[in-house]
């Protein structure tokens, strides 16, 4: 175990260096003198002389991307144009947000997917398991903004249950936290609940075909007992796996959710940071959301391991 | 909008022949999929004939206008036909998905082509920078590059097609690895044939089968991001119609106008369908562990 974690981390750090350097590379892509860029609109001239002078724009360009990488790793992911706050505790105050709704989501997506997906498993080529076909692919088809504005309207503009947007810290009402959640997390879990169900109902009846089942039947069994105590356990596994993968894809999600909701988390802290040329912070979002999406993977494999006993040999 | 996912069972894929395309008629999902993706790009193809009013034509007299036997699916807050503007942003949605797909092919393809046959230090480099580029969440990258190029639909089309490419260098390494395990390549090389007429005329062949079916669940995926690129202002601008940018401006007028918001995301849902069925019956056809 403790070789196979040495062994990815060996991996992970590589790729995370490569995506830095994209990151920073990003950079360059913009026409003109990047100090004017980076700037944003006011043009100030004591900024563009800062920035030059901070990212060393008269070096040459591996200078200037030690010198980038040298503050990242120690946080500092420069400051922001628009609020003239340091984006490291911009990001640190809106992570959470992003990750309450990663994990909302998650959540619908595993109370919504697995059941159907288990259901639709045992009930194999029946109008139910059609109608879990069309859920998948109707989940998969939808795109959550368009999904987002319906449900605005049918439950804020026409029912007026729900508010149609905006943010409620739990720390000031954990009720209102909950109810001004609830839309942005079903709409964000679907896709992931599609998917899963899809996932779930393949390993399910890969799983009721093996021969731990048969010997169980062949045993008199209820149906029901070999599925639940026999089959599943060993279908989730797959899906354990799947989760932890869908939770670093629900992070990048939410950037399309939080812009529909205003919901001030990550995502949203990527697109202010586009329209206000605020390419620093479009920069910090990239690198972090890479380096949770890389360490979601690593503890995928790594649960992989620990819920597999023939692999943990 | 989930990440791209590789064809689940791509692998094993054969080239496509006479016999795969008789498959392929049988296969339900491919046919009911590409007969919703033709009826988009007659759509796309003929707008200017099909579509009732000018699509960018403003009509000051009917501002906001429910649906009725003039406007079918009413009008915009420009009293512009809402129905003209679907059929016309067919043709950037269809673009987005041909165009960044064919992006993402061009690149990925003869990366993974080269990264599998020659395997060592230049697999490694290739594989490496498709990790990274993997690890950036399809979407968070295409916004970041498309913010980096500049808002415009060729930008976003080249966005998404950059976002994409690592997908398809994965699945060409995977195919030419157990492509150039076979005997001909074996007989091939010891016929001194050169590295470079081996994998164009042997090796490239037998691995296009699983591309093809990367690139038409691909297509889907692509539609998707250029409508969420748009709907962020980073797609097709406006005054020209997208799908994305109608639900957009549809989105500040929920309560006086929601016939705004519907019919661009019906659009949206049907072509992506199309396209998903499309896959998905390709992938049947062509793989022969299915």
């Amino acid at each position: 175990m403790k070789t196979m974690l040495l062994r990815r981390l060996g991996v992970l750090l590589p790729t995370l260096l490569l995506v830095s350097m994209m990151v920073f590379g990003l950079q360059k892509l913009l026409p003109g003198d990047p100090a004017l860029a980076l700037a944003g609109e006011e043009r100030n001239p004591e900024v563009i002389a800062y920035l030059r002078q901070k990212y060393r724009f008269n070096d040459p360009i591996p200078v200037q991307y030690a010198v980038w990488l040298k503050g990242v790793a120690q946080g500092d992911f420069g400051t922001s144009v628009r609020t003239r706050l340091p984006i490291g505790t911009m990001l640190l105050q809106k992570l959470p947000v992003t990750f309450e709704l990663a994990i909302l989501s998650m959540l619908f997506a595993l109370l919504v997917g697995l059941p159907i997906g288990i259901l639709a498993a045992l009930r194999r080529g029946t109008p139910l398991d059609f109608g879990a076909s069309l859920f998948g692919l109707a989940g998969l088809s939808i795109p959550h903004f368009w999904l987002g504005i319906m449900l605005i309207l049918l439950f804020s503009v026409n029912l007026g249950w729900l508010p149609a947007g905006g943010f409620v810290p739990p720390t000031e009402s954990v009720g209102r936290n909950l109810l001004s959640m609830l839309m942005p997390a079903l709409v964000l879990g679907t896709g992931t609940a599609a998917i899963m169900m899809r996932h779930v109902r393949s390993a399910m009846i890969l799983a009721m075909k093996q021969d731990y089942v048969r010997t169980a039947r062949a045993k008199g069994m209820r149906e029901r007992t070999i599925a639940l105590r026999h089959a599943l356990p060993n279908a989730l596994i797959p899906v354990v796996t799947l989760g932890m993968l869908q939770f670093g894809e629900l992070l990048a999600g939410a950037v399309l959710t939080e812009q529909v909701f205003s919901i001030p988390g990550f995502g949203k802290m990527i697109v202010d940071g586009v329209f206000s040329r605020d390419y620093a912070v479009v920069q910090a979002v990239v690198l972090c959301t890479a380096a949770v999406f890389l360490l979601m993977n690593l503890i995928a494999d790594l649960t992989y391991v620990l819920l597999n006993p023939r692999l943990r040999k | 909008m989930s990440a791209i996912e590789t064809a689940p069972l791509a692998g094993g894929a054969r080239a496509a022949g006479p016999s795969e395309f008789r498959r392929l008629l049988r296969e339900p999902s491919a046919v009911i999929g590409a007969t919703i993706v033709l009826f988009f790009v007659v759509l796309a193809l003929f707008a200017a004939w099909i579509a009732p009013y000018e699509p960018n034509a403003p009509d000051w007299m009917a501002i906001r206008a429910a649906p009725s036997a003039a406007h079918w699916f009413g009008t915009d807050d420009l009293g512009r036909d809402v129905l003209s503007r679907v059929i016309f942003g067919t043709q950037a949605s269809l673009a987005a998905g041909v165009v960044s797909v064919s992006v993402a092919v061009l690149l990925g393809l003869p990366l993974g082509l080269v990264a599998g046959y020659f395997g060592g230090v230049i697999d490694m480099v290739i594989s490496r920078l498709a990790d990274a580029l993997l690890a950036c969440p399809f979407l968070v990258l295409a916004i970041a590059l498309a913010a980096f190029l500049g808002p415009s639909l060729q930008n976003a089309m080249i966005a998404i097609g950059v976002s994409a490419m690592p997908v398809f260098v994965r699945v060409a390494r995977a195919e030419t690895l157990v492509v150039c395990t076979e005997d001909y390549i074996a007989a091939a090389r010891s016929q001194g044939l050169r590295d470079s007429a081996i994998m164009t005329g042997q090796v490239l062949p037998n691995v296009l089968a699983p591309v093809i079916v990367q690139a038409t669940l691909t297509m889907a995926i692509a539609v998707l991001a250029e409508a969420s690129l748009a709907f962020l202002g980073l797609g097709q601008l406006p005054p020209a119609p997208s799908w994305g940018s109608m639900l957009d401006v549809a989105r500040q007028f929920l309560g006086e106008a929601p016939w705004m918001a519907i019919s661009p995301g019906v659009a949206i849902i049907a072509l992506v369908i199309g396209f998903n069925l499309m896959g998905d019956g390709v992938n049947d056809a062509l793989n022969p562990r299915r």
